[in-house]
Formats: C-alpha cells, structure tokens, sequence
C-alpha cells in the first residue's frame, strides 16, 4: 500500500481568518491546532485532544451557539504511526451559517468520547463511524453496526479492506 | 467433499443453547417482559416490504392496542457501499454512481456530487454549465417532490392526487429524456460542466411546463389542501418541535416546516441560486400538514426559479477549459487521437487531484446532501463521505412515533418524505 500519512492538512497555533471571536474564545482552553487554510471550499478547522473531544463540542454548543452537528466521519490512514484514524465532526451554528469541522485522532482499538448526550443526531453518525471504521465510542449507549449486518467480518472502510470484500471466496 | 461425508458432517439440529449456532443479539430484538401479563400489548414487525415504507425501512413496533408504544427504526437493508465505491473508482467514474442515492432525482445528485469535485480540482465550470445544472436541480426538486406527494396521498387513501402527479412527472421524465439521453439514471454532469448543452427548443419546453404549473399545482391543492379527511389525517399528527428539529440535525423540508428557515440555497448560494428571487416556505406546527404545505410551496418557487433562470440564460460554453480534469468534448473524442487518450488517461486514474480536504453541500429535495472529501492527490479521493439527507431525516422517528396510533404511521413517513437508495447510500 502507498504510504500516505495525513498529508493534505497542515496545522499551526494560530486561528485562520473567518474563524469568529466566540469560536476562537470558546476553543482556546483546548489548545486546539488549527489547520493552516480553510482548504479551497472547506470550512475552518482545528485538531482537538481525544479526551477533550466532546469538551470542545459542548464548549462550541454552549458558548458559542453551535446548534446542530451536520455530519461527522473518520479517515483512515493504516500507515501512520500511532495514531491510525482521524474522526471529523461538523458543527454548525444555524443563526450565523459558521461552520466548524473538528477532528482528533485516535489509534486503533481505542475509544473516543461520545457526542450523544450533546446531539441526539450523533447517536446513528456514532453507529455508522462504528460500523465503517470500528473506533469504539465510549459512553454511547448502543454501539451497534447500522448498515452492515450485525455479524459481518471487518470495517469495510477501513483502507485496507479490499473492495471486492474478503469473504468472496469462502462458502 | 464426497456426498457421505456431507451426511455425516451434518451439523446437529440448532437447539439455542449450543453457542456455535447462538445468534447475536440484535439492538432490533425487542421482546416484551414474559414475566408481566401482555393485555393489548404485541410486537409489530413494520417492513422491510411494508408499502408505505417506500423501500426497504424496517421498524419494530411494540405496540398497546392500535397505540406505538416503541419504535425502533432499522436501516441499512440497501447498503451498497457507495463511498467504498467512490474511493475505488475515483472522481469521474463515481458520477453514475450518485443516480443510485436519490434515485428519484439523480440529476440533483449528480450536480452535487460535481460541485463537490470542482471544489477538491479547484476548477468552476463555465455560467452556461451552471445555469443548466440550477435548472437540472430544481427540475429534479418538482419531479422528487411530485412522487414523493403522489405515494403520501396514496398511503393516506388519496389515490387520485397519485394519477395526477404521475402524469406531471412523466413530462418531466421527457424533458431528461431529451437533455441527458436517459430518462432515470442521467448520469448529466461532468467534472467542469455537463455532458451536453441544452437546445433551444428544450429551453423552451421547459419554459413552457413551468409557466402553466402554478395552476397545475393549483388542481391538486384543491384535492388536498382543503380536504376535510386530508385534514384529519395530518393535522397535529407527527409534530417535531423545532428543538427535536435541530437536535436530530435535520434539514430539508421536514426542518423546514418544524419554523426553521434554513436553506443551502439561500444561506449558502451555489450554482445561480444568488441570481434569482425566491422563497423559503415555512411551517409553524411541524406536523404532517405543515410538511405537506412546505413541499407544495416549494415546488412553486421550483418553478419560478427554472422560469427566472431561462430568461437570462447565458450563453457560452457548457464544459470549463480545464484539460486537465475535464474530459475532453465527446465529439472529440469519437474522431480525434488526441482527445482519445486524453479520455482514456482521465478516466483510468492519470488525474492528479489537489491535496487537501474540502466540504461541499447543497440543497437536495430531501434536505441537505453533503459531502467530505480529503484527497491525498490522485483520481480517486482517500475518503468520500456523502452525508444523507435520508439517513439523518429518519432517525427522528424513535421519538415522533411513540405515542401515534398505527395508522398514522404512513402519514409521518410519507410526510417526511425519505429514499432509503439514499439512506442506506
């Protein structure tokens, strides 16, 4: 497999333009890193601690007025060292159209802290990450597979799940 | 293996207590307390084949008499791997594939999915292009809608409203016909642009449907609207107040109706959506028929938008002179050798997309589709999320149906107006 660490996105200390006041203010205490440029198209981003992952949701929620989780996924990358996944979730603020994608990393097997009792919406997001990539969240009342059936082999979207799928040939 | 073998092979009959045969337990696997007497009390098994669940939605009801008690919604009988797909066959291949999520408008799919990718190549594609694919997006919004509120009056027992809305849709299904070649799965737009340029005479047709739809729109209103059983059946029925709305991230029309005026449209124009006027229609109660307002006026303003759009139609090319994601023109490359390999290289993963991470949504009759795409450089995207309207739409169910008597069931869903094509993705 072609070896590809996150490389499309860069992060640094210091908030990129459009980010607004209460953003910045409401992450701040979560030492957040920021990705260099809203990538042409993209929204403001920034890379938060696994464990203060859903601090910084309810902080986002609370302060600054995020009232809706729009979507929420991971991204694999098998070959980076330590930390495989990085989990995305998208937050928006529904009276200033602000958008604010998060995103942490959690090596494989390990847990990520649940949005549910923020979001009732993260509750299918969380099973749907789940069923694809297999990263156990952790306070989520019934992690259990969504679209594939509940004794299926593997995390189909796992990089190195092969397309055709890799019970093909047994009966 | 030899036949003998087999026989003797023959694994004991499951009894349910060897664990090699035990099944897993499965969150839809509800069962009522054997210890406390049942009265009405009975586990319903709603779909997959249930008509009214358009596709293939199973709930599970725990039902007290003609009352929900429980409702456990279950997807994913259609999952077709749809992202695994994309992230395999790259860019301009995974276009075909965007017919099969909302498969009653694969139009307004397939311009999703390319402003999407413009958005990762860096490239717009040219006004023409743009005012074609806005059109292509409202004109999927009427079609989606108009069977969408053709099967809701069904369920409900209003056949008629079905006949009439059919009739509308197969105009509509000529008109892709004669634009893309095909009349369900259009497969229209291209990275840059669309495949081919609308002609006069479809311009004109299309002019022509949407100047006399209002008074079509009109005729089925006068079966609906008013209609003292239409009332009764939808009124107050399935209410998702506006906190539930945004709990539940909702969007589209059912968040709409729940008094939330939020529109990618508007909010966030694309395409042409800031070069006309309209309205963002508005419910108030968030009830079945707060639903059904919402889609009727929607189609409305549908209509006004296409009829702004082909008045000041800009003239140009339909393709962005960008060879180096674009495919060349298709007359090209049927003569030229050029343009053949170019095609080939293209198509076989010789394109080197941008690294980077871009989100795009637009406004798709079901709500808003949504896709995060992170490339790593390459044809095909490292990761393609599509977020489903759909899918995020039906997960209010567990708590609006609790409560509803049976039958008022179909209305919700039929008010809420779901594709499980695109929900299961």
């Amino acid at each position: 497999m072609e070896r590809v660490t996150e490389s499309c996105m860069v992060y640094t200390d210091e908030a990129p333009e459009g980010v607004s006041e209460a953003v910045r203010n409401a992450l701040t205490p979560f030492g957040v890193k920021w990705s260099e440029h809203p990538v042409h198209g993209g929204w403001p981003g920034c890379l938060v601690d696994r464990a203060r992952w859903a601090e910084a949701f309810q902080a986002l929620k609370e302060q600054a007025g995020f009232d809706m989780l729009v979507d929420h996924t991971a991204v694999d990358y098998p070959e980076r060292a330590g930390e495989r996944f990085t989990v995305l979730g998208l937050a928006m603020n529904l009276e200033t159209q602000e958008r604010i994608m998060l995103r942490t990393r959690v090596p494989e097997g390990e847990s990520v802290p649940t949005l549910v009792h923020l979001w009732k919406s993260a509750d299918w997001a969380e099973r749907e990450t789940f069923d694809m990539f297999g990263i156990p969240f952790e306070g989520h009342p019934e992690l259990t597979r969504i679209y594939m059936p509940q004794d299926f082999d593997g995390w189909p979207l796992r990089r190195d799940f092969p397309m055709q799928g890799h019970n093909r040939f047994k009966d | 293996m030899t036949t003998e073998e087999k026989t003797t092979a023959a694994p004991p009959a499951p009894t349910g207590e060897n664990p090699e045969f035990a099944q897993p337990e499965y969150r839809t696997d509800i069962r009522l307390d054997a210890d406390e007497d049942p009265g009405d009390r009975m586990i319903l098994n709603m779909g997959p084949q249930h008509p009214s669940t358009h596709g293939v939605l199973r709930i599970v009801l725990e039902v007290d008499g003609e009352r929900v008690v429980r409702a456990i919604p279950d997807v994913g009988y259609l999952h077709r791997g749809k992202e695994k797909i994309g992230e395999s066959l790259g860019y301009h291949r995974y276009i075909p594939y965007t017919d099969r999520l909302d498969y009653l408008a694969p139009l307004a799919n397939n311009c999703s999915a390319t402003w999407a990718f413009e958005k990762i190549c860096g490239i717009e594609a040219p006004p023409r292009a743009q005012a074609i694919r806005t059109i292509c997006c409202e004109l999927a919004r009427i079609s989606a809608h108009l069977l969408g509120l053709g099967a809701y009056g069904m369920d409900v027992g209003a056949m008629t409203v079905f006949l009439y809305t059919f009739t509308e849709r197969e105009t509509l299904y000529n008109f892709f016909e004669h634009l893309t070649g095909a009349r369900f799965t259009t497969t229209y737009t291209r990275i840059g642009g669309v495949s081919r340029d609308a002609d006069d005479e479809w311009l004109r047709a299309v002019h022509q449907f949407v100047s006399g739809f209002d008074e079509k729109v009109d005729t089925w209103e006068n079966l609906l609207t008013n209609n003292r059983i239409w009332r009764i059946r939808n009124e107050g029925i399935g209410v998702i107040t506006r906190q539930m709305a945004l709990d539940y991230g909702l969007t589209g029309p059912v968040l709409r109706a729940s008094g939330v005026a939020y529109d990618v449209r508007k909010d966030r124009p694309y395409g042409l959506y800031d070069q006309v006027d309209f309205d963002v229609p508005v419910g108030q109660h968030g009830d079945c028929y707060d639903r059904y307002l919402v889609r009727i006026e929607e189609m409305r303003q549908s209509a006004r938008i296409v009829k702004q759009i082909i008045d000041k139609m800009p003239d140009g090319p339909v393709l962005a002179d960008e060879p180096k994601y674009v495919l060349p023109d298709k007359q090209g490359v049927m003569t030229g050798m050029e343009e053949l390999i170019h095609q080939f290289m293209l198509i076989t993963g010789e394109m080197d997309t941008p690294k980077g991470e871009v989100h795009s949504h637009t406004e798709l009759p079901k709500g808003e589709g949504g896709y995060i795409i992170r490339s790593e450089g390459g044809a095909a995207p490292w990761r393609l999320k599509y977020r489903a309207p759909s899918f995020v739409n039906l997960q209010v169910l567990k708590d609006i149906l609790p409560g509803v008597l049976l039958a008022d069931i179909v209305a919700i869903l039929g008010s809420i107006d779901f594709v499980m094509g695109e929900c299961d993705k």
